[in-house]
């Protein structure tokens, strides 16, 4: 049966999707609610910090979000409901992940993929086997990585001048010595990086949100982070390994973004708290392996999109041997009343 | 049960069917090697389809020529030789006259020596049919390949770079992942969902015949031992518990033998769901993973409801 698993990989697909649309705990639409609530407060920080402009930015996203969900769901003649908010969290997410000065066609072009080709195509919120913004982003990075990796410095009076994030520093090598960088900026996102994705505060308190109202979906979200720290102290990047490895790893880029919004996806998470677990140490080892060896500085979007492809089958194996164990545990058990 | 009647291999059907019905990239998905990574531009995508097509040709009519009698793996070994010979020929060519297309083409114009598009129909139509046949088939699937490659190759060209046939069409490219090789699949995948909406609107005779193999894949397979023994037990204690058997009735007799089978797989899925959910949900539905019961877990599903429903079900019953 296992080699059937890989000649029918669509299968295996709507297989997962059937198994949470019938399984599922928490109804896609309350979860995209909850995540567009949390989303509020890192969208209120990018205007403190980078002003009206990514304002802008963020409701001409949200808008064509709302706008390819409509006439894609027309065009492609898939079924439309606007009342799950994936589309408002889809433009906001993408926007946030993108630098203040982002021109508005890449924006756009970005959060037309994520609804158009990825999420509507591909069975909706609830079946839907990638998770859509991640998809976005890396299409976008793709086609303009010098534009999505450019980002501001912030204060600079309405001027955009193009500055170095952490995730470039870590990417490029340089020597990051604590001194260099100051934690409280890091913690508050006060230096070059996307607009709303680095403000590890307002993650955190996000992350408790999310904690409070889904226990078994933070989960996912705990142990990619935890593997992802692990990685930080296996595998430093920085001169001064330890925790300041740590500290940067964790702070840079869009990982907490991609732990809290994109590991917890209801669609994609699997149902066992043992899988859960799994699903999220796994996701982060192969996202720090590919911050390690891309070619971009940011490159959790591609790691979370291989381990969406990737998960199933594993979760299939899993399945399959756990049920082996379980009747061979019987056997066992049934053999020795028997004797 | 009617016998089912032979189509009639006439040049239009083979042609509707290699170029639009069973197109080999959009409908059978095979030789995408050159539609997803070589064809970038319009330029390589023509090369490559003529020498496609080319290789078809020849290969097809050596098949149905001289290859009838010839055992699989032999034949199998003549497609690759000839394709060699092509690509070898071909290579020669451009490397005297043309040097800038061969680096446009790269590795792919070697590789399509070894191009399963052109050993599957040699081997699935070519060795069973005439010579004529088999080369009309070539020619009409060689057309579909090619103007599907093309077609990509234009829209990659134009939205990944900017450029039509390297003449400058935008100042900058829209799209440039579309030149990279997941712009290719992104591209198939939109034109395949095109190609079968024209045929549901306008070719509704042929739509049947796209799904080939689904079909296949969706028959029902006989339910397993354990399973028909659960059956038949539980149909004799059906028997023993009622004294007056029920009317006979006349028809449907196949009908009533699945829905037993239905009812033992329920009976089954009750049991183990209401031992454990937390821990057996995943594995009970997990169960679909195998083809054989995969059909009457869902016709269960469908027939007792959600799972919540079930619980709900085996609660009551623990109070009662």
């Amino acid at each position: 049966m296992y080699p059937l698993l890989y000649q029918n990989l669509p299968e295996v697909f709507s297989l997962a999707s059937k198994k949470n649309r019938r399984l599922r705990r928490t109804p896609g639409r309350v979860f995209h609610f909850d995540a567009l609530l949390m989303l509020v407060l890192p969208a209120v920080m990018a205007v403190y910090y980078y002003g009206w402009g990514a304002l802008a930015r963020i409701l001409v996203c949200m808008g064509a979000g709302v706008l390819c969900e409509l006439f894609g769901s027309v065009i492609l003649r898939c079924p439309r409901d606007l009342n799950d908010c994936s589309a408002l969290f889809i433009g906001l997410a993408t926007a946030l992940m993108l630098p203040a000065n982002i021109p508005y066609y890449v924006a756009l072009s970005g959060v037309a993929f994520s609804i158009v080709v990825v999420k509507l195509p591909l069975g909706g919120t609830e079946s839907v086997p990638f998770v859509p913004t991640a998809a976005g982003f890396a299409f976008m990075t793709l086609c303009w990585p010098e534009k999505v990796f450019c980002y501001p410095v912030i204060g600079t009076g309405g001027e955009y001048v193009q500055g170095l994030s952490l995730a470039g520093m870590l990417h490029q090598g340089t020597t990051i010595r604590p001194n260099l960088v100051n934690i409280l900026d890091v913690l508050i996102g006060n230096y070059p990086c996307p607009m709303g994705a680095t403000c590890i505060v307002v993650l955190l308190a996000g992350m408790v949100y999310m904690g409070v109202r889904y226990r078994r979906a933070i989960l996912n979200t705990l142990s990619f982070l935890l593997s992802c720290a692990l990685m930080a102290l296996l595998f430093p990047r920085v001169a001064k390994a330890g925790l300041t490895s740590l500290l940067m790893e964790m702070c840079s880029g869009m990982l907490i973004f991609a732990a809290l919004f994109f590991m917890t996806d209801p669609a994609i998470s699997p149902n066992k708290r043992s899988h859960r677990f799994l699903y999220g140490f796994f996701s982060g080892i192969v996202c720090m392996a590919l911050r390690h060896f891309s070619n971009f500085e940011e490159s959790v979007c591609f790691g979370v999109l291989i381990c969406n492809a990737v998960w199933p089958a594993v979760e299939i194996r899993l399945i399959r041997w756990e049920k082996k164990k379980k009747k061979a545990r019987k056997a066992a058990k049934e053999g020795v009343k028997n004797a | 049960m009617p016998e089912k009647k032979r189509a009639v291999l006439t040049p239009k059907r083979i042609f509707t069917h290699g170029v639009i019905v069973k197109n080999p990239v959009l409908v059978q998905v095979i030789g995408l090697c050159p539609a997803v990574a070589a064809a970038a531009d319009l330029l390589s995508a023509a090369l490559l389809s003529a020498v496609l097509i080319v290789l078809m040709i020849l290969c097809e009519c050596t098949a149905s020529l001289f290859l009838k009698k010839a055992s699989r793996s032999l034949r199998v070994g003549i497609y690759f030789l000839i394709g060699l010979s092509v690509c070898v020929g071909c290579t020669y060519l451009l490397e005297q006259n043309l040097p800038e297309m061969l680096n446009l083409v790269g590795i792919y114009l070697p590789l399509m020596a070894a191009s399963s598009a052109v050993a599957l129909r040699s081997e699935n139509f070519a060795v069973k049919k005439s010579v004529h046949l088999s080369f009309l088939d070539a020619l009409a699937n060689g057309i579909g390949t090619a103007l599907v490659l093309m077609l990509c190759g234009a829209v990659r060209e134009l939205l990944g770079s900017g450029t039509l046939l390297e003449q400058k069409v935008f100042v900058t490219a829209p799209l440039r992942g579309l030149a990279m090789p997941f712009g290719g699949f992104i591209v198939l995948g939109f034109m395949a969902a095109i190609l079968k909406r024209f045929i549901s609107g306008r070719l509704t005779q042929y739509d049947a015949e796209m799904a080939f193999g689904i079909e296949k894949r969706k028959k029902k397979k006989p339910a397993p031992p354990a399973v028909r023994e659960r059956a038949a037990s539980v149909q004799t204690e059906q028997e023993q518990v009622s004294p007056t058997p029920p009317p006979a009735e006349p028809a449907e007799e196949p009908t009533q033998e699945s829905d037993d089978t239905v009812e033992s797989h329920a009976a089954d899925f009750y049991e183990q769901a209401s031992e454990d959910p937390e821990e057996d949900l995943g594995d009970v539905l997990f169960d679909a993973a195998d083809l054989s019961v995969q059909e009457e877990l869902d016709a269960i599903l469908d027939k007792i409801g959600s799972f919540e429903d079930i619980l709900a079900a085996a609660k009551e019953e623990d109070n009662a």
